[in-house]
């Protein structure tokens, strides 16, 4: 049989720089052996010491690997005018990242354990972790990930560092506000370990570039307050691979979990859509105590850095739930669904929607539908204040707010005591209602309505926009 | 070694580029086309061909080129009239330098291009390729020339 075998550049050199060679033989072992016979460094390339071809060369008959030909190491067979293609394998790659003596020095805690040890910190060093942004949640996760050696760290936000951040997110000092909070954060975090990367992603994260954003990274850790931003990043996580280490905060409770599409379920399969708009308030609504987000963060930066090293027991299919109050942790076992509108059997889902919409809520705090709502502006309740003009200011907030700061000739009248306060008031007069930002203005505007008060209005942006606007000697929060 | 060199045209260098820009945070790789060899110490890059990485272990640091591509590519330089001279690979966050790693799978013979790329941008490339013996790579001079195709088509 005559056979034409194809040698690729680095071997032409053994056979006289042709580029290719007829030889004959019964089968693809025997064809070899033939050209190996052209020359003993020739032999050295395509056989090991014991005459098997080396496994770093491949041989093809056609379009067929020679090696899922034979079966049980029996030749193979070739027929007159089989041609053969040699094929050098071909890999490589970047160095693995060593450890400096600093590096060493500096993760030695680490290394002694069996559970991470020198292979472990230097794949923290190979990961990527991307922090979904840098509030509560994200400070003391990144603080944490980048001291535990995490090499390429990446935060999106978008957000400046506002005073009443401080009493919570310990990533940023008092010096810092009014500054990105990007660039405090990277600062902090490269003073903190300047042997990793910070990148930095000032953005709103959105459908147009979460799934680009996200194939740069191997884990992705959600730490936003808003619930169009949490269904994006769930959704772009299953559609990318990527686990999403979840964590959510709340006045004293928190919760954490691992949503691992490829392994179990993931946010939509606990909840498949979110509440209703304004039901969930956020936390500049609802208020957080300082260190609730220390806590769960860092159960957060623990579930990360459990997922790079491949140790214990991820939290993947189950919430933890923790009550700050009462002390407790409970775990709520998480079922992957099949209808999964993402990650179930026939998705429905395959590319990131409009989150807005579906969420029905504009923006990172929930509104109420305020149309047909008479609203008052703060400098008009100001000019008839000084022209000594009647008005009769109801305070919708709760008592505790209205120690804090109120507007002059302002009465409490807290929304949660509506009901039962209502005969206080007078049907006849015009009521102005007050709240904090202008929310639970219109909540109780809607409530008075129902009870058959026609004479109502709004204070448009509430005891804010009047510190902001007429009284910037009252504090603000 | 010293006098190696490569020549290579915009086009085809933006084209390597792109596919490790592409490829990231993933090793991008792939068949470089032309004509040249190593004993002239002197190729043409004509044109490349990505390659998907089938490293079945950390794509981000390995790549492996199928075989069967492989085998398609050299079919597709012989109809051209050229050779797979070559393979180019990306160093994602890493110097476009070779590694011990590369060295011990390359073949003499074979030109090398590494492509760094820095969080997802290609920057430096350089080409190598690796001496008599395998002992180390030397650099391959990478000479920029305008035309995809400089060589003169042969004539009996």
């Amino acid at each position: 049989m005559s056979v034409t075998i194809l040698i690729p550049t680095p071997l032409r050199r053994y056979v006289g720089g042709a580029k290719s060679v007829e030889v004959t033989g019964d089968t693809v072992e025997a064809v070899l052996s033939a050209l190996a016979d052209k020359g003993p460094d020739l032999r050295r390339q395509l056989f090991d010491d014991n005459g098997r071809v080396r496994s770093f060369v491949n041989v093809f008959l056609g379009d067929e690997n020679v090696r899922s030909l034979s079966s049980a190491g029996q030749p193979v067979p070739v027929r007159d005018g089989d041609v053969l293609t040699l094929v050098p394998a071909i890999a490589g790659g970047a160095p693995e990242p060593d450890l400096s003596r600093d590096e060493i020095l500096r993760y030695s805690r680490h290394l002694i354990m069996p559970e991470v040890t020198l292979e472990g910190q230097k794949r923290l060093k190979k990961a990527r972790v991307l922090c979904i942004g840098a509030g509560g949640l994200g400070s003391p996760l990144s603080l944490y990930l980048a001291a535990a050696g995490v090499g390429t760290l990446g935060i999106v936000d978008f957000d400046v560092v506002d005073l009443t951040n401080i009493q919570r997110q310990i990533l940023y000092s008092t010096a810092d506000v009014g500054r990105p909070k990007l660039e405090a954060a990277r600062e902090r975090l490269r003073q903190l370990n300047p042997t990793i990367e910070v990148v930095t992603h000032p953005a709103h994260l959105s459908s147009w570039n979460v799934m680009d954003l996200f194939a740069q990274y191997d884990i992705i850790a959600d730490g936003t307050d808003n619930f169009p931003t949490r269904y994006l990043v769930n959704d772009a996580c299953v559609l990318t691979g990527k686990p999403n280490v979840y964590a959510s905060i709340f006045r004293f409770d928190g919760q954490v979990s691992v949503f691992d599409a490829k392994r179990g379920p993931c946010y939509r399969c606990l909840f498949p859509e979110p509440p209703p708009p304004g039901l969930v308030p956020s936390c500049a609504e609802g208020g957080v105590l300082g260190v609730l987000p220390g806590i769960v963060g860092s159960l957060q930066a623990l579930e990360v850095l459990k997922l790079i090293l491949g140790v214990g027991e991820p939290l993947i299919g189950r919430l933890v739930m923790f009550d700050a109050l009462g002390f407790e942790f409970r775990e709520l076992p998480v079922r992957k669904e099949a209808a999964c509108a993402v990650c179930g059997t026939s998705p429905t889902i395959t590319a990131p929607i409009d989150y807005e919409a579906f969420c029905g809520i504009r923006g990172e705090e929930a509104e109420v539908d305020a149309s047909g709502v008479p609203a008052l502006g703060v400098e008009e309740l100001d000019r008839r204040r000084k022209a000594g003009e009647e008005f009769h200011l109801l305070d919708v907030r709760e008592a505790h707010e209205h120690a804090i700061v109120r507007i002059p000739g302002a009465v409490a009248f807290p929304l949660s005591e509506i009901h039962a306060r209502i005969h206080e008031l007078d049907s006849s007069r015009t009521y102005t209602l007050s709240c904090h930002h202008g929310t639970r203005s219109v909540q109780a505007y809607r409530q008075l309505k129902r009870a058959g008060f026609n004479h109502l209005q709004v204070l448009a942006g509430g005891v804010h926009a009047w510190a902001e606007k007429v009284d910037p000697s009252l504090p603000r929060y | 070694m010293s006098g190696a060199i490569v020549r290579l045209s915009a086009d085809v260098e933006a084209e390597i580029r792109t596919q490790c820009e592409r490829a990231y945070p993933l090793e991008a790789c792939g068949a470089i086309l032309g004509r040249g060899d190593g004993e002239s110490e002197s190729w043409s890059v004509l044109a490349i061909r990505p390659a998907p990485n089938r490293h079945g272990d950390d794509q981000r640091r390995r790549y492996l080129v199928p075989p069967e591509f492989q085998v398609a590519a050299e079919r597709d330089a012989r109809l051209r009239g050229q050779d797979v001279i070559g393979y180019f690979h990306s160093h994602p966050d890493h110097p476009a330098q070779p590694s011990e790693y590369d060295r011990l799978h390359a073949w003499v013979g074979y030109l090398y291009a590494i492509c760094a790329v820095a969080q997802g941008r290609a920057t430096d490339m350089n080409a190598f390729a690796l001496e008599e013996g395998g002992g180390a790579f030397q650099p391959v001079r990478i000479e920029k020339v305008t035309d995809s195709s400089p060589l003169p088509s042969e004539v009996i």
